[in-house]
């Protein structure tokens, strides 16, 4: 099923004075593939998805994304190389629109080469955004409602499609589910499952193991910064898995990479 | 509104067509320099050195008229890029050395500024300005006075810049989550940067208005800043940032000049304007908390029913 590598993580560090949040870390992700990142509150997934993403500049160890390497490198450049994020606290604009939030930061504009300095094609924008939220299944009923007064569920499915939209090569969710609803929790899951077949490679994180089992094909797990496994995800792997997490007693599989 | 009335009904002056053009006009000052305060306030932060950049554009003006008569043409421009200047300062000061909090740096600013235009003009009125800055300020075109064209032209160019041009909505996305705007890869800093810098060209251009409409540059204390933030407030902008709206601004500042304009024609002591412009400010962001809350209620009982229908 898994194709060509899409990221490839190489010995990431970052700290922030003198904690390290993310210690030497190093994974891959293959085209078609979900690999989900566990670990408990603090184990620094957000961190190395902020550093797969621009938003931080890591410390040390290098990132590839489709074969080409680099240190760090702009969020409007990572973007650029084909990678959506949807972040665990949404990065919305509660002031703006359905529409321009799915666009934020890449508003098509006239002319091109102005990019910041030019008209946003609004016309453009609200027609694009509801063919895409109908591609996804997602009913906002109005696009030019503001984002705060929308509810939760509402929230996140834009979060989540925004991350998802235009990604070609990499999709990365943090939490995508934790504050949803069941129905909720299962609409955005359906959107992360129709991933693979589009080529797309994708991180999933969760804290909830039964939807990480049923979506993801291995799972990296985190520990206060440090990589201590990665395991097929499946039902058998589920006591594994846990302890890993919670650390304690050592399992079978602790330390070894896919 | 309810301002305009009361002034109507106590004095019928008030209404005159001669009257409206003269509040417009005496608005037209505050009401470009709170387009610029109006620019950083979206952006989520205060500027309170615009006001005394007005003074010190319209002294260096002034300064440089009467020094090199000859020299004329070149007021307007070096008014303009004094303004950039200091703007420049400010985002200097504040986005790239990230020296303390905003509204710390500008205050700091104002009396830098203020101090300048009184050492350069001597701390008097420098008379006399270029005849075209007079035409602008004192002439009509097509019946409506200069001041007033430029106060519209200003707050159209405004309108399309923040409305239409990527940059102005980034402006107001780092207003409404700065955090979420380094995220989805909005140029941050450079876009904060050029809010200062804006802001500061707008103080400019105020003072072209202003040094016209006085053939002179006034060396001020600078705290007109202070009736200019209390325009972009009663136009409903948001001190949090990411809220705010060219003409509300616009017609907050003809408000404003409305109660002063009123109160002379009632006869009431010039002691009472500020009390009246105070209260008058602090009744408008009464009534916008107000409709804000009963906006929110509205919100959740729609969001209820539309949960309990599905
Ligand atoms: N911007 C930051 N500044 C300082 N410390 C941070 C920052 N972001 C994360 N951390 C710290 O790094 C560690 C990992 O955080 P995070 O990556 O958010 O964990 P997770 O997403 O796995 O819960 C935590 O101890 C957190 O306090
Ligand atoms: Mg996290």
């Amino acid at each position: 099923m898994a194709g060509d590598v899409v990221l490839e993580i190489d010995r990431l560090t970052k700290s922030f004075g003198n904690h390290t949040a993310l210690d030497a870390v190093s994974f891959t992700v293959s085209a078609g593939e979900i690999v989900a990142l566990l670990g408990d509150n603090g184990a620094g997934k957000s961190t190395l998805i902020k550093c797969v993403s621009g938003v931080y500049r890591p410390d040390q160890g290098e990132i590839a994304l489709n074969g080409q390497r680099f240190h760090s490198e702009s969020v409007a450049g990572v973007r650029a190389r084909g990678v959506g994020v949807v972040y665990q606290d949404l990065a919305l604009f509660d002031n703006m629109s359905v529409a321009e939030n799915l666009f934020a930061g890449s508003e098509p504009c006239w002319p091109r080469p102005l990019r910041g300095w030019g008209l946003v094609k609004r016309r453009a924008m609200l027609d694009e955004a509801r063919r895409t939220l109908e591609r996804l299944e997602v009913r906002i009923p109005n696009l030019k409602t503001p984002v705060g007064l929308l509810s939760g569920g509402q929230r996140q499915a834009i979060a989540v499609c925004k991350g998802i939209a235009f990604a070609e090569k990499l999709v990365i969710l943090d939490e995508p589910t934790a504050a949803l609803g069941l129905r909720e929790r299962g609409n955005v899951l359906r959107l992360v499952r129709q991933l693979p077949a589009a080529g797309v490679a994708v991180i999933l994180v969760s804290h909830n193991l039964e939807e990480v089992i049923s979506v993801a094909d291995r799972a990296v797990i985190l520990r206060q910064g440090k990589q201590v496994g990665g395991v097929e995800a499946t039902e058998a792997q589920h006591e594994t898995i846990v302890s890993m997490i919670v650390g304690g007693r050592p399992a079978s599989g602790n330390g070894q990479q896919h | 509104m309810c301002i305009w009335l009361l002034f109507a009904v106590l004095s019928p002056y008030f209404f005159t067509q001669s009257n409206l053009t003269n509040i417009l006009v005496q608005s037209s000052s505050i009401a470009l320099l709170a387009l610029g305060a109006l620019l950083v306030v979206i952006v989520g932060s205060l500027d309170v050195s615009l006001g005394s950049t007005v003074g010190f554009c319209t002294v260096v003006g002034a300064v440089l008229f009467r020094d090199h008569p000859e020299l004329g043409w070149l007021v307007v421009p070096v008014m303009i890029a004094v303004g950039l200047a200091i703007g420049a300062v400010n985002s200097l000061v504040i986005v790239t050395m990230r020296i303390g909090n905003a509204f710390i740096v500008t205050l700091g600013m104002l009396y830098v500024v203020q101090s300048l235009s009184y050492v350069v003009s001597g701390g008097t009125q420098v008379p006399g300005m270029p005849d075209y800055v007079l035409t602008v300020a004192n002439n009509h075109l097509f019946g409506i006075p200069g001041p007033v064209i430029l106060v519209l032209v200003a707050g159209g160019l405004m309108s399309l810049f923040l409305n239409r041009i990527a940059w102005g909505r980034w402006v107001f996305a780092i207003g409404g989550n700065a955090e979420a705007a380094s995220k989805v890869g909005i140029p941050v800093r450079k876009v904060l940067f050029s809010v200062y810098v804006i802001a500061g060209a707008l103080a400019a251009i105020t003072a072209v208005l202003t040094a016209g409409l006085s053939d002179a540059g006034v060396p001020e204390t600078g705290f007109s800043i202070l009736q200019a933030i209390a325009a972009v407030v009663i136009g409903g902008a948001s001190l949090n940032g990411g809220r705010g709206s060219v003409w509300a601004t616009i017609v907050g500042a003809v408000i404003l000049g409305s109660i002063t304009n009123g109160l002379v024609l009632l006869d009431v002591s010039p002691n009472w304007t500020p009390f009246a412009i105070g209260a008058a400010l602090i009744t408008a962001v009464g009534l916008d908390a107000l409709r804000q809350e009963i906006e929110r209620r509205l919100q959740l009982r729609q969001a209820q029913m539309q949960a309990e229908v599905s």
